[in-house]
């Protein structure tokens, strides 16, 4: 127990350095810290939950794999995001000729968890707008969502920062006006 | 933070599943074991090859040629005859030596040290024909002086270690200009005598009646901070947990959140504060009105927009 509260001190490097020296725990902690918010992010970049339960195990595999070799240049967080969208982009152009359906039931899901009925049709408008979003203005829209600066961002979507900004700006008056028009 | 990533931020998270997970953490438990007997695996060679190293740097650093021996400590004292050739060079230089007081002491028996204690002599007063109207300076000099005196002794100092005429002269101009600003300076005892005690003593006073004030107002703000947080948890657990809140800001310091609230035109009965946990520290949030739905909320959160505020479903807070 005091062994678990002692690995929740510790940063995220930390924790992968530890993990490359044969600690289990470290990994342990470090995977519970970031793995809603990478699911969540998968997700909301694309709807489907077994495709998106394979790219978490995928990215996960390769931060085990690279946890020898790797050198801090930027956050674990930010890393850990990029491993992810490079493997989402692998599986989209994978499947490219394929027309992935977004889960509906898994949307239902998301928005009937103990909600009033007008509370979820506004959700359900949202995700909506959000899924007809070009998926660079998506992911920026997620990205920032799930805490991230526009700087990180641009290292984790490889452009520049005036682009992240742009596409935001995008994102934004899209929904809203997708939103406006359905309600 | 407007009012489409509030209604994001509503949507409930998804979490990775249980299943995923234990599959992940068991690959990496697997990998780690696979790593480790990797490095356990013994190597036979490595020892080998770390003392051929260690020999040959010990080798290089004995037969290097260009290391200079004088300088190492392990020397052996110079012989007699060699300390006599090296005064005389000296006393042929003209250069002033200082006398090591152990040397004196090792060589005390012998007559060279007679010999450079005359030439040392000799040097000193070649070099300088101010030594002798400065050294009463220096004697004279009490401790405690003012730095106009210490410049002084700092420039009689220079003046004895120089040999050269120009600058002993420009020297003793300094000392000269110097010795007359000295006088008009105030004597350092006069300063801590005259008035200072009872500034100090009135400066701690006041410092002290600062500090008991702060004090009592911090233990005030910690009583006033309790009980906001008490009735703020009593009237959170009274409301159903699918309602809707507004944390209108959040800050380190109680009072000033409250000052900012009071300003606004808000019906601040309806405002709440809830103790929350900043990274390092403890804050305070400012909780307004309860809604039954999200839409009710966002409505009203649009109306108060300048706050930037957060709508939260009580839940979250239960």
């Amino acid at each position: 127990m005091v062994g678990k509260l002692q690995q929740l001190l510790f940063s995220d490097v930390s924790l992968l350095r530890k993990y490359a020296g044969g600690d289990t725990a470290a990994f342990d902690t470090l995977y519970r810290r970031h793995k809603d918010a990478l699911f969540n992010f998968l997700f909301r970049s694309l709807p489907h939950r077994a495709i998106v339960e394979e790219i978490a195990q995928e990215t996960w595999l390769s931060v085990i794999q690279r946890a020898a070799s790797y050198t801090p240049d930027a956050a674990f967080r930010t890393w850990l995001f990029t491993i992810a969208r490079n493997k989402l982009i692998d599986h989209q152009r994978r499947r490219a000729n394929q027309t992935i359906n977004v889960d509906q039931e898994q949307l239902d899901a998301i928005s009937s968890q103990d909600m009033t009925a007008e509370d979820q049709t506004l959700l359900r408008q949202l995700l909506s707008a959000l899924d007809q979003l070009p998926s660079d203005q998506r992911e920026a829209f997620v990205l920032q969502q799930e805490g991230f600066s526009n700087k990180q961002i641009a290292e984790i979507t490889g452009v520049g920062g005036e682009t992240v900004k742009s596409r935001l700006r995008y994102a934004r008056a899209t929904t809203r006006v997708r939103m406006g028009a359905s309600s | 933070m407007n009012s489409l990533e509030q209604l994001y931020r509503a949507t409930p998270d998804q979490r990775s599943p249980a299943a995923l997970d234990q599959q992940i953490l068991q690959h990496a438990q697997q990998h780690a074991e696979r790593r480790s007997r990797g490095r356990q695996r013994p190597i036979t060679w490595l020892p080998l090859v770390a003392s051929a190293a260690v020999a040959c740097l010990a080798l290089v650093l004995v037969l290097k040629p260009g290391v200079d021996r004088s300088s190492q400590p392990y020397a052996p004292p110079a012989s007699a005859d060699a300390t006599e050739e090296q005064a005389e060079r000296s006393a042929q230089q003209g250069l002033p030596r200082k006398i090591d007081q152990s040397m004196q002491n090792a060589t005390a028996s012998q007559p060279t040290t007679e010999a450079l204690q005359d030439e040392d002599s000799a040097a000193i007063a070649r070099s300088a024909s101010v030594s002798p109207s400065t050294t009463p300076v220096d004697a004279q000099a009490p401790a405690g002086q003012s730095a106009l005196q210490q410049e002084i002794a700092e420039l009689t100092d220079r003046t004895e270690l120089s040999l050269q005429p120009t600058a002993v002269a420009e020297n003793q101009q300094r000392r000269a200009a110097a010795e007359k600003l000295a006088p008009s300076q105030p004597e350092t005892s006069q300063i801590t005598t005259t008035g200072a005690p009872s500034v100090v003593d009135d400066s701690r006073q006041s410092g002290l009646k600062a500090l008991a004030a702060d004090i009592s107002d911090s233990a005030q703000t910690t009583d006033e901070a309790q009980a906001d947080d008490a009735a703020a948890r009593a009237w959170i657990d009274r409301q159903p947990s699918n309602a809707y809140t507004i944390q209108l800001a959040v800050a380190r310091n109680l009072v000033s959140l409250k000052r900012d609230i009071a300003r606004t035109s808000l019906d601040n009965s309806r405002v709440y504060f809830i103790k929350v946990p900043l990274r390092e520290d403890t804050g305070y949030a400012a909780l307004y009105g309860s809604w039954d739905s999200l839409r009710a909320a966002y409505n009203a959160a649009e109306r108060i927009a300048k706050f930037e505020p957060w709508v939260r479903q009580f839940s979250e807070l239960q």
